[in-house]
């Protein structure tokens, strides 16, 4: 990887390691926010000739990995993505105010998170025939909370205040990239979780011994550490071809589906082994297994990733089932 | 065991092979319509020597190995292709694959020149079948407990003891053996040797064991003081554990250890087309995810290889979730497909059968689960 990839991993861990956890007891989340917005960081994908870094798919999901590793507030791959979005649509202002969401015709309705000062919603829409982004402006009747209790909006009959075709490659790139980057933030989030549960169990003392000498946990935590290397290992392999141009449903769909599948098994492993500490609030583990638990189902979810894979699978047959893998 | 970030190494960009691909699809295609591939029912150790020595012919065997033992000095990455290529379709490897996938190495890399000269090339032409002398009846998972001794006579060593669940021994030329070359003390991994030992010699007997399949595939070798002499030495005297870990690493990370029921997924693909629901679609989608990510690990290990970067730990991980969706796959077929396994039937229920009644032995060989998981843990540096 290169410097700018360094760059944006230094600079949001120093921004995150300052403004995270206030920004969890502070729902305006006006500190992190501010930071934020110094930094840049959310221009990442914005072409530089907009005033972005004109990153490649790599570089932003360095953010969105660390942005795991600190369990963040802020919807942080939506806001990247809107930036992406605002760009091909052409109106920058949208880079400002604006989340990404992704809406699949045949799927239940879209939701984004209800952030103050992101009023624009950017609807991708996987739409074959007609891709486009829909921008509209999200009433705010009436909300529902997520697994961490932040409020949520279902996109129904909402005001479209724009649309904007674009071409078939944008669209698939731009599904691609956010499965993608929601891999990096489940990633990032596994390693934290991961590392926090090794430390536990080297030092947490039962039965006179360490719970890291017990076989059981040995393998618990080896069973959730393989996910996560597979996790790493298809968002690597993901990232590089989309980056490249060689990607394919595949890789992207695989990506997301294992690091959904990944989330669901270390969260499950992590809270067997912290105990009862685990699932009370004096310790942070919660705020990483919500995050696990909410973005495994978030832009695409774990499931329709699953679906999208079989379906190509039987439409494939048997004898162009091993192309439909390996095939570029 | 970071894969991603990664700051430290360039991703290899390998070239895409499209040629090399359709190149080992028409010589499948070609094997297939000769009626010498039994599609779903045969393995990587399935052995069929002719087999063997056709790919030896198009350069499919010590793809990588320098020419002057007979190799082709071709890119790790066109290998891999080509063994993916072969296992997916189901042939028949059991003549070479153990050969090529690790003891050529080891031999490359411990052999003395004349050992090289003789071997090597016999490998590469499809040839010579090697086996792998590491089990012993009371040696499962605790290898390091091996009794088979080798002891220093003039001019070599006079082996004793008993090696089991040796597949293809009874085909093969050499065994590479596991032998304790000096009494055991304190460190239990010290005065272990590997030896090259020819199977057709004075002094060996091999007895064929049947398997859960039906199958004379694992066998029993017992050494009645046969002479090897100091020329079969793998390394220097001693080195044997060291050698055993690093030849483990190839063993654990190919497409061999996700494969082996490949075509069952590949029958489920094409049978259930018709009533492929949404239920079908999820459940065949999760096994191609799990497929997916394995295989990205099982690459990305080849390129550590390549940078000489430790895979120790994260060659483990492929094996132990390769050879764990290697045994599902069988079972979402037989919940997802209206069939029933049968040794006898049609195509598709042999192929069931022949997956169900292996895969018991997928976490076994190679190192079992329960090895491979404490193996991750220490890695994790749980203590």
């Amino acid at each position: 990887m290169n410097d700018i990839a360094r760059m944006l991993d230094d600079t949001t861990d120093k921004l995150l390691a300052a403004h995270a956890e206030t920004s969890r007891n502070d729902p305006s989340h006006a500190d992190l926010k501010a930071a934020l917005g110094d930094a840049g960081l959310v221009l990442a994908l914005a072409p530089e000739d907009a005033g972005g870094f004109g990153c490649d798919w790599t570089e932003a999901a360095v953010i969105a990995f660390q942005w795991g590793r600190y369990a963040s507030p802020l919807p942080i791959v939506p806001m990247l993505l809107a930036v992406r979005l605002a760009a091909l649509a052409g109106d920058m202002t949208f880079a400002e105010n604006g989340l990404a969401v992704l809406r699949i015709p045949d799927a239940a309705p879209p939701q984004a998170p209800l952030v103050d000062g992101r009023d624009a919603i950017l609807l991708l829409v996987r739409d074959d025939e007609n891709p486009r982004i829909e921008i509209i402006n999200a009433t705010v009747d009436e909300t529902v909370a997520d697994l961490l209790g932040e409020p949520w909006i279902i996109l129904g009959e909402d005001t479209l205040t724009a649309v904007h075709e674009i071409s078939s490659a944008d669209m698939i790139t731009t599904v691609a990239g956010g499965c993608l980057l929601y891999a990096a933030s489940i990633a990032g989030a596994l390693s934290r979780v991961l590392e926090t549960i090794i430390e536990y169990a080297n030092t947490r003392t039962q039965f006179g011994r360490p719970l890291s000498k017990f076989q059981a946990l040995q393998h618990l935590i080896a069973d959730a550490s393989a996910e996560a290397v597979a996790t790493e290992a298809a968002l690597n392999a993901g990232l590089h071809a989309l980056d490249n141009g060689t990607a394919t449903p595949q890789d992207w769909l695989s990506a997301k589906a294992q690091a959904g599948r990944a989330a669901g098994a270390v969260a499950a492993s992590a809270h067997q082994v912290m105990g009862a500490i685990g699932f009370t609030d004096e310790h942070p583990l919660h705020h990483y297994t919500k995050r696990l638990w909410t973005w495994r189902d978030d832009w695409m979810a774990q499931s329709r990733c699953e679906l999208e894979i079989g379906r190509n699978a039987f439409t494939a047959g048997g004898n162009d089932l091993w192309p439909l893998i390996v095939d570029r | 065991m970071r894969l991603f970030p990664n700051f430290d190494s360039e991703p290899i960009r390998h070239p895409k092979l499209d040629g090399l691909r359709s190149e080992v699809r028409d010589f499948i295609a070609k094997e297939r319509a000769a009626g010498r591939i039994t599609f779903g029912q045969q393995t990587w150790t399935t052995w069929d020597r002719s087999f063997s020595e056709r790919c030896a012919k198009r350069g499919y065997i010590a793809m990588t190995w320098p020419k002057k033992y007979g190799g082709h000095e071709r890119s790790a990455v066109e290998r891999y292709v080509v063994c993916e290529e072969l296992l997916a379709a189901g042939a028949p490897q059991g003549a070479h694959w153990i050969a090529d996938r690790q003891s050529g190495p080891q031999i490359i890399r411990y052999a003395t020149e004349a050992i090289k000269k003789n071997v090597l090339p016999e490998i590469a032409a499809g040839r010579c079948t090697i086996c792998i002398g590491m089990s012993e009846p009371d040696s499962g998972s605790d290898l390091s407990s091996i009794r088979t001794r080798a002891e220093r006579v003039d001019g070599g060593f006079e082996v004793h003891g008993r090696k089991v669940w040796t597949t293809n021994a009874q085909h093969s030329e050499y065994i590479i053996a596991l032998c304790r070359t000096e009494p055991k003390c304190g460190d239990r991994y010290a005065g272990l040797s590997q030896l090259i030992i020819p199977l057709r010699t004075e002094g060996i007997t091999v007895r064929p064991l049947v398997n859960l399949a039906g199958v004379e595939e694992l066998n029993e070798v017992v050494f009645d003081g046969c002479f090897v002499p100091n020329d079969y030495l793998l390394g220097k005297g001693g080195d044997g554990w060291k050698l055993v870990t690093q030849e483990l690493s190839f063993e654990r990370s190919g497409p061999d250890r996700f494969l082996s029921t490949f075509g069952v997924l590949s029958i489920l693909a094409g049978m259930a087309k018709g009533q492929a629901d949404r239920h079908a679609a999820i459940e065949l989608g999760r096994l191609l995810v799990r497929l997916s990510s394995v295989r990205c690990i099982s690459l990305a290990v080849m390129d550590r290889i390549a940078r000489n970067e430790p895979v120790d730990g994260i060659a483990t991980v492929s094996k132990e979730l390769g050879t764990s969706l290697e045994q599902d796959i069988p079972d979402v077929a037989r919940r997802l497909l209206d069939i029933r396994p049968k040794t006898v039937g049609s195509p598709e229920t042999v192929a069931l059968a022949t997956a169900i009644l292996n895969a018991p032995c997928f976490s076994l060989r190679g190192g079992t689960r329960e090895i491979l998981k404490g193996i991750i843990a220490k890695e994790l540096g749980l203590r």
